[in-house]
């Protein structure tokens, strides 16, 4: 499933295979306490024909984790520099590009976070304002 | 009819549209042109649609005492050769306009001095005169029962009256006044020239913004960000388009970018590869025209507009001091305006082992794209728009809230791109 956020406002979009294009994470469904988490975004064209987009930003993606509570525990981009740039980039027909990082399983503050049931969220940044975010997964950390 | 609707505010707009043989025309007031006579403009919306001088034409053609008409209040003051004819005049609007075109007001006759007729036949003449430079219009002023014609200057005049004469047209029938010269909206993702700073450009794959103009070891070129080249550190000869690839847009040639090293990091640095600023410069294609020590200016800061107002002018560097209020402007947010937050940062760029080090913060918008704008603090001294350059921005947060730069001394360090002229002529920096 495809999720669209225009501005800060996300909207739930139709099933991915509607779509031309398919945003989607790929994150463990759990992990030892400690364990360095991969998380990775996976971008699909899924038309039959080339599409055309622009990235925001270098890197043009983000992850996010949120605890039970539904607070933000952890962001990758928190706090960091990101380039300025924009990528023009082509997508042909069933051509996926892959987005990736580690969540090392700290908090905000670098603190070890305690073990329980978080969600990741993947978000890819295109041309200011518009982002697309993929539905979020579930990832249980094991104590 | 004006021949460049820009430089005045048009009052009233017909939009006629022809059903079958029949004029089917729509008044609709568009705007409001101050203290003058409210004006009868035609928006020709293609074929089959008839201009107002067509359609005045028309009138003329059954009434040859037509002078002309416009409204005013709630009446149509109408020019005619002979005020007796008015019963006429007024069916012959009537059948060319519409009933609905007639006021509330009435109609009221002015005694005109000429015809519509002989006025078009002179106006199609006329178009000779935009060949002379400074004349920015001609017009049929219905309004005053004349010609017009727009200079930028009066003292151009002597020189439209011979022309005037050579046309057989006598000067008595023509207005000549100053006009404001009609300038295109242009915003920094259009093509720009002469080429200033803070314009969209396009090297393969990417979008970014052009830092400023300047000179290098006797070379004329443009800085931009390292991570706006094709590899990130060393010299892959990136060509730049503005504002895109294209035939007719070409700029320049990536010909310095300092490599990130080890050895440029601090010893506590370990594993990362260090620069002192996101910096490269590229050299200016020579058929390109350049501004020396110009950045695009917008119409107004945090406002998120694009549409290009003026220029500032550099007229020297300086360094950033905490607190103080900077500027930059960029193709994605346009001029945005904030305080330095913070000062001479070692900051790592996520996703990378690149550290730029000594880098300044500033609290204002940013967005991906503006990738090497200009930074400035604004002097207005000694004229307005006059600013010190602070640097090239190259990064910011998610959020877009918070833009980095590489301050100006550290562009200029030896091991980076080492001394650079970027100054307007006449100052030294």
């Amino acid at each position: 499933m495809l999720l669209f956020d225009f501005g800060g406002c996300v909207q739930k979009g139709k099933e991915a295979g509607a779509q031309p294009l398919a945003l989607w994470l790929e994150v463990p469904s759990q992990a030892r306490l400690g364990e360095i988490v991969p998380l990775k975004l996976k971008l699909k064209n899924t038309s039959d024909r080339p599409i055309s987009l622009t990235l925001g930003g270098r890197p043009a993606h983000d992850f996010r984790v949120i605890n039970a509570d539904g607070v933000e525990i952890w962001r990758w981009s928190r706090g960091q520099a990101i380039q300025q740039i924009l990528q023009l980039q082509k997508l042909s027909p069933s051509q996926e590009l892959e987005f990736l990082a580690e969540w090392a399983q700290v908090d905000h503050e670098g603190r070890p976070i305690p073990p329980g049931t978080y969600r990741v969220w993947g978000i890819l940044n295109l041309e200011p304002p518009q982002r697309l975010a993929a539905e979020p997964k579930t990832l249980l950390i094991l104590p | 009819m004006l021949r460049r609707v820009m430089a005045f505010g048009v009052v009233m707009a017909f939009v006629v549209l022809l059903s079958g043989c029949a004029l089917q025309p729509v008044l609709d007031k568009v705007g409001d042109r101050g203290n003058g006579p409210e004006v009868l403009q035609v928006q020709a919306a293609g074929q089959g649609k008839s201009s107002l001088d067509e359609l005045f034409a028309e009138v003329a053609s059954r009434v040859p005492a037509f002078g002309g008409m416009f409204i005013e209040g709630d009446i149509l003051f109408v020019y005619l050769l002979n005020p007796g004819q008015k019963v006429a005049a007024e069916r012959a609007i009537v059948a060319v306009f519409g009933r609905e075109r007639i006021p509330a007001g009435g109609i009221q006759v002015l005694q005109g001095q000429y015809g519509f007729a002989q006025l078009k036949n002179w106006h199609d003449r006329l178009i000779s005169l935009l060949d002379l430079e400074g004349v920015l219009l001609t017009d049929i002023d219905e309004g005053q029962n004349r010609l017009k014609v727009g200079v930028e200057q009066l003292a151009l005049a002597s020189a439209v009256e011979q022309q005037l004469a050579s046309l057989g047209i006598p000067k008595e029938a023509v207005l000549i006044v100053e006009a404001e010269p009609i300038v295109p909206m242009l915003t920094l993702r259009d093509k720009v020239r002469p080429l200033v700073g803070g314009l969209q450009i396009n090297f393969p794959g990417f979008l970014c913004t052009l830092g400023f103009n300047a000179i290098r070891s006797s070379i004329s070129g443009f800085v931009i960000n390292s991570h706006c080249t094709e590899t990130q550190g060393g010299v892959e000869n990136t060509p730049y388009w503005q504002p895109l690839e294209a035939a007719d847009t070409f700029i320049g040639t990536e010909i310095a970018d300092p490599l990130y090293t080890k050895d440029k990091c601090p010893r506590s640095l370990r594993g990362k590869l260090c620069r002192y600023s996101d910096s490269a410069f590229a050299q200016h294609d020579p058929a390109v025209i350049t501004d020396p020590g110009l950045l695009a200016r917008t119409d107004g800061a945090n406002t998120g507009s694009l549409t290009i107002a003026g220029s500032f002018r550099i007229v020297g560097e300086s360094a950033a001091l905490k607190g103080e209020t900077v500027n930059k402007v960029g193709r994605t947010t346009g001029w945005t305006q904030g305080q330095v937050t913070d000062t001479c940062v070692n900051t790592g760029v996520l996703g990378s082992r690149i550290v730029q080090l000594c880098q300044d913060f500033v609290s204002a918008g940013v967005g991906a794209g503006d990738s090497g704008s200009p930074v400035f603090r604004i002097t207005n001294s000694s004229q307005t728009n006059d600013v010190l350059l602070y640097g090239i921005l190259w990064g910011g947060n998610q959020a877009g809230t918070s833009f980095v730069y590489s301050p100006i001394a550290n562009v200029q360090r030896t091991d980076e791109l080492g001394p650079l002229t970027n100054c307007a002529v006449g100052f030294s920096c």
